[in-house]
């Protein structure tokens, strides 16, 4: 068994324990970031819709509201300097009842005490002017224009490839089962090694609330609340860009169609109360209540052009709400508890705020003498114009070689996207970090192709290369092996 | 850049590629440019090992590789240049291609084209299947890949969805391997593929059919252990009363194959809804003037005999295009429809002032037996009338008219009446 | 005298696809009325000596590919199929192999040969 020794340790690599590696990693502690899964990403934090919220609708004065609210402009620097798939798109609010839209004026009330004064109400004209697919029965809408997408996987890679360029260390496949406060710092066991920590930071999303159990914190339970999804094919002639908002209810925040950064749409979610933390599995009742109440606000929709579903598990917190605590009894230990729904969106400010709580709790803040605050993401073959490309294929020959037809994706995106740190090490790796196999075909040319480049770059065979991690194999042996292993007696 | 200039380009090496190379080089094509995104020619017939190709054009039962070197060879015997490894990225309008290739991008101008990239399969997104997402779920033709090319085994239990021939063809493959075939799922109420597959693949080893079943969950966090399957009910909703689950490490779908057609969009090409492949006229012409297409790219052929005379005639087609001796139908052309109980017809249209017979390709919507396939035109006169005596929608129709009048305006329907 | 027995089958010779359930007795088969003669025809072969011909791949040693896709010549014994799969698992073709190249002269004790279904190169070779 492995034996790790680090001053601060952030359990958790979604979005939240990324963004707080990447404001921790300027500084000369050092920093070890787990996570149970195969990859960083998290769990909740790759399966959404993708938005980063302006915090229009956020409860009033609460600790989500300022997070999101202070998070939001810091979107579109650090896009830039980390590289990372992100846009304005803007979302649009549509009532299409009179009930819905007497809520508008609350709706409007909120967003002001939150302090996003610059959502714009709309008449039933200007929505169609700007969205002609909305539904002719729309009484009037809500211009909420810093609603913003972003590519939710990349935005945690590219956070977590930046801190581990400036000394983060990351192991995946480690599950933290035991945490134990001592005289000088945290004893963590994990399954892969005994984890020696001066601080340790709680961003663990779904099991919160089982990492402070182990430190007799148990105030707190934490259950999932899945949200199911339809990625829409970009070929659909749907032409919508805005984020597409229904009034939410007393109950829940409603389903919307959101563009993507690479173009296609999301619709979704469902919002389903589950105990089972591994429960994402899709259904098609939840499926079939997508479209149905997409539909609603966009009667085009066309539930034939999917192409793939999934589903994500909020984090639900009870007691709810966000908290960040520290205990005078347990000095060192940060709790970063009941961050749902909008943790990709607060995520950056979380992640301040994180910082300047552990500085507080005395972690020193000496500064590394050299870091980069810049990250270059693989260089993407399909947006280069023709001239750039060839210039690619000079830099790469293996840009020369497209592997995946429905993206354009080249073997050297493939190589390169397993060689970042951290880099992809199984096929849904590869798909999330250069979009090779997540097109409308799914992976039908590629198939072979990725887990063949996979198995050479890390020197392993065919039957080694998994899905997403161990367990998840996609061959089992060779083609002859059931004929050889079973009738010797023919 | 490197740049090639050619009289036709062909993309795509499949059996319809081949064909059409092979056809404009025989009907005068000075330069013609094979294109093909994999290693090696062949397509879709180097994985198709097993039999049933060439019956009809060659008289011959070959495997798919026997039927494939027979073409190539051909190919190589007429001097036609064959780019492998190339991907074309770009198509426009004006008959220009930008590629992908060993050494950098290449631009390729034609004076015609030949699009023969076959299709691909339909997914387990585009069903919307429900269950979680392990491991252990491909395509039947990914996984007829995986066996017969690289020598790898997807899994020792399977279940398939979907009797097209491909599930079935693979169901025979993996049994024959020794690999446990628990069942095949068929959400229709008839088999999806030939008589003959449904025969030589499932009753000769006692493999299972279960038919106007759908599979309703999918069990299995990082490797597949198993899935439920249901029966449809009269309202063609999953009976969940009756279940049954399937303990497997391997799912394969067979649901479906939709022609590749991002070219084709790119280049603004007319696509048919019933097909979801370009519109053409009996030259092959779609509705981008000088392109053309042939095989599964156009609609998806049952025989590959049939993928091979449409892509020698769409090459003929292609190279005297070239050459000025056709022109492209433009807003000349008379519609030809599908009506009642037929599912789909290719050509879409008929370019008036040709001459010779014309070959029509049908898919029938349901079984029907003792039926009569009609042609009207828009004044309801039947043109043409043929007794069939079993039609059912695996089995592609075909029909031959030996003169059809092409006059400006006409509009022509088929249809399938019972009754003979 | 012997007993009747009854075979239950799917025609695949023409698109009617007749389902047929004939009577052999004493030697003899009796076909329900409305089945042709070339249904009948492959009717009685299917029942007296159904054969297939066998088509799989064979792994393949220095080759551009991994495996070599193979068939036998002729149909073999219906009931042969499944030992032909063993004895080919055991073994391996070395490239260049030339389509129609014999792998196995008589597969199964079947004396039908296993011939290969494709050329290959040997693996490094450039050919264009």
């Amino acid at each position: 068994m492995d034996r790790y020794n680090v001053d601060v340790l952030i359990i958790g690599a979604g979005a939240i324990g990324t963004a707080v590696a990447r404001e921790l990693s300027k500084f000369e502690q050092t920093l070890l970031v787990v996570d149970r899964l195969n990859d960083v990403g998290g769990d909740a934090s790759k399966s959404n819709s993708a938005i980063v919220h302006t915090g229009f609708d956020a409860p009033p004065g609460s600790l989500e509201s300022q997070m999101v609210v202070h998070s939001n402009p810091m979107f579109s620097g650090l896009c830039s300097a980390l590289d990372i798939p992100f846009k304005q798109s803007g979302a649009i609010l549509v009532a299409a009842s009179d009930q819905e839209d007497a809520e508008l004026q609350d709706i409007l009330k909120k967003a002001r005490e939150n302090h996003v004064f610059d959502v714009e109400p709309l008449s039933a004209k200007e929505v169609l002017d700007l969205e002609p697919a909305v539904t002719p029965e729309v009484k009037r809408g809500l211009l909420v224009p810093r609603e913003s997408i972003v590519d939710p996987f990349l935005l945690v890679v590219a956070q977590a490839e930046n801190a581990a360029a400036n000394g983060m260390q990351f192991l995946t496949d480690c599950e933290v089962v035991g945490l134990t406060r001592r005289r000088d710092g945290f004893t963590v066991e994990s399954t892969r090694g005994v984890i020696r920590s001066k601080y340790v930071v709680n961003a663990a999303g779904l099991y919160t609330d089982r990492v402070s159990g182990f430190l007799g914190i148990d105030d707190f339970k934490v259950h999932a609340r899945r949200g199911q999804f339809h990625v829409i094919d970009r070929a659909t002639p749907l032409g919508i860009s805005h984020i597409i908002l229904p009034v939410p209810t007393k109950i829940t925040k409603g389903k919307l169609l959101a563009p993507t950064v690479h173009g296609n749409w999301l619709i979704g979610p469902t919002a389903e109360e589950l105990e089972d933390k591994s429960a994402h599995q899709t259904t098609k009742a939840g499926l079939e209540e997508v479209v149905a109440s997409v539909k609603r606000l966009i009667p085009s929709l066309d539930s034939g052009s999917v192409i793939t579903q999934y589903a994500g598990l909020r984090p639900v917190r009870e007691p709810g709400g966000y908290h960040f605590r520290r205990f005078d009894d347990i000095p060192g230990y940060l709790e970063l508890s009941g961050i749902r729904s909008t943790g990709l969106s607060a995520s950056l400010a979380v992640a301040v705020v994180a910082k300047s709580m552990l500085i507080e709790m005395g972690m020193p803040s000496d500064r590394k003498p050299t870091t980069t605050a810049k990250r270059e993401g693989i260089p993407c073959f399909r947006d280069a114009d023709t001239l750039a490309r060839e210039q690619l294929i000079r830099s790469d020959p293996r840009y020369d070689h497209v592997i995946c037809r429905c993206e354009t994706v080249t073997e050297a995106e493939v190589v390169q996207s397993i060689h970042r740190t951290p880099g992809a090490r199984d096929i849904d790796g590869v798909k999330r970090r250069v979009r090779a196999g997540l097109g409308r075909c799914q992976a039908g040319f590629c198939g072979m192709r990725i887990p063949q480049i996979i198995a050479r770059e890390l020197g392993i065979s065919l039957e080694e290369v998994t899905k997403k991690g161990k367990g998840s194999e996609i061959l089992v042996g060779v083609t002859k092996m059931m004929r050889m292993g079973c009738h010797e007696d023919h | 850049m490197k740049t090639i200039d050619c009289t036709v380009a062909v993309i795509g090496a499949g059996p319809a590629g081949l064909a059409a190379a092979v056809g404009a080089r025989d009907s005068g094509a000075d330069r013609v440019v094979l294109i093909e995104r994999d290693e090696s020619l062949g397509g879709i017939l180097q994985q198709c090992i097993h039999n049933g190709f060439g019956l009809h054009y060659l008289g011959r039962d070959l495997t798919g590789p026997e039927y494939a070197e027979h073409f190539i060879d051909e190919v190589r015997s007429r001097s036609i240049t064959c780019l492998t490894r190339t991907m074309v990225l770009n198509l426009d309008r004006n008959l220009s291609m930008l590629a992908a290739s060993s050494g950098g991008m290449i631009q390729i101008q034609s004076k015609a084209i030949v699009l023969a990239m076959g299709c691909r399969e339909r997914t387990r997104g585009a069903i919307a299947l429900p269950g979680h997402r392990p491991a252990g779920i491909m395509t039947a033709g990914t996984a007829q890949r995986f066996i017969n090319i690289e020598g790898k085994l997807p899994g020792k239990s399977i279940v398939v969805l979907g009797s097209g021939d491909i599930g079935m063809i693979m169901a025979r493959r993996l049994h024959l391997e020794g690999v446990r075939v628990l069942a095949v799922v068929e959400i229709m109420n008839c088999v999806g593929g030939l008589s003959r597959n449904l025969v030589q693949c499932l009753h000769d080893f006692d493999i299972p059919l279960y038919l106007r079943h759908t599979v309703t969950d999918i069990r299995g966090t990082r490797r597949l252990e198993g899935v439920d399957i249901a029966p449809l009910d009269d309202n063609d909703r999953p009976d969940m009363s009756r279940k049954i689950p399937l303990e497997c490490d391997t799912l394969l779908l067979s649901v479906g194959l939709i022609p590749e057609n991002e070219l084709s969009r790119q280049a603004d090409i007319e696509l048919d809804q019933a097909t979801g492949g370009p519109m053409v006229d009996q030259y092959f012409h779609t509705s981008g003037a000088g392109i053309f297409a042939a095989g599964n790219v156009v609609q998806v052929f049952d025989l590959v005999d049939h993928v091979t005379t449409c892509g020698i005639k769409a090459g003929g087609s292609a190279a005297r295009f070239a050459d000025g001796e056709i022109r492209h139908w433009a807003d000349d052309s008379c519609p030809v429809r599908p009506g009642s109980e037929v599912r789909c017809v290719v050509p879409h249209r008929l370019t008036p002032g040709g001459d010779g017979p014309v070959e029509f390709y049908l898919r029938g919507d349901s079984v029907m037996r003792n039926v009569t396939l009609l042609l009207h035109n828009s004044s309801d006169e039947t043109m043409f009338s043929k007794k069939l005596l079993a039609v059912q929608p695996p089995e592609m129709i075909l029909v031959s008219l030996k003169s059809i009048p092409q006059n400006r305006g006409a509009e022509y329907t088929f249809e399938l009446q019972s009754g003979g | 005298m012997s007993a009747e027995k009854r075979h239950r089958l799917l025609c695949i010779v023409c698109p009617e696809s007749c389902e047929m359930e004939v009577v052999e007795k004493d030697g003899t088969f009796v076909f329900p009325t409305g089945i042709c003669h070339m249904g009948q025809d492959y009717a009685r072969q299917e029942i007296v000596d159904p054969r297939r011909i066998l088509t799989t791949t064979v792994k393949l040693i220095g080759g551009e590919v991994q495996m070599l896709p193979v068939r036998t010549t002729q149909p073999i014994p219906r009931e042969k199929l499944l030992k032909a799969m063993d004895q080919i698992a055991g073994i391996t073709a070395e490239a260049p192999v030339q389509a129609r190249d014999v792998v196995i002269p008589d597969v199964a004790g079947s004396g039908v040969a296993l011939i290969a279904s494709r050329s290959v190169d040997k693996r490094g070779k450039k050919t264009k």
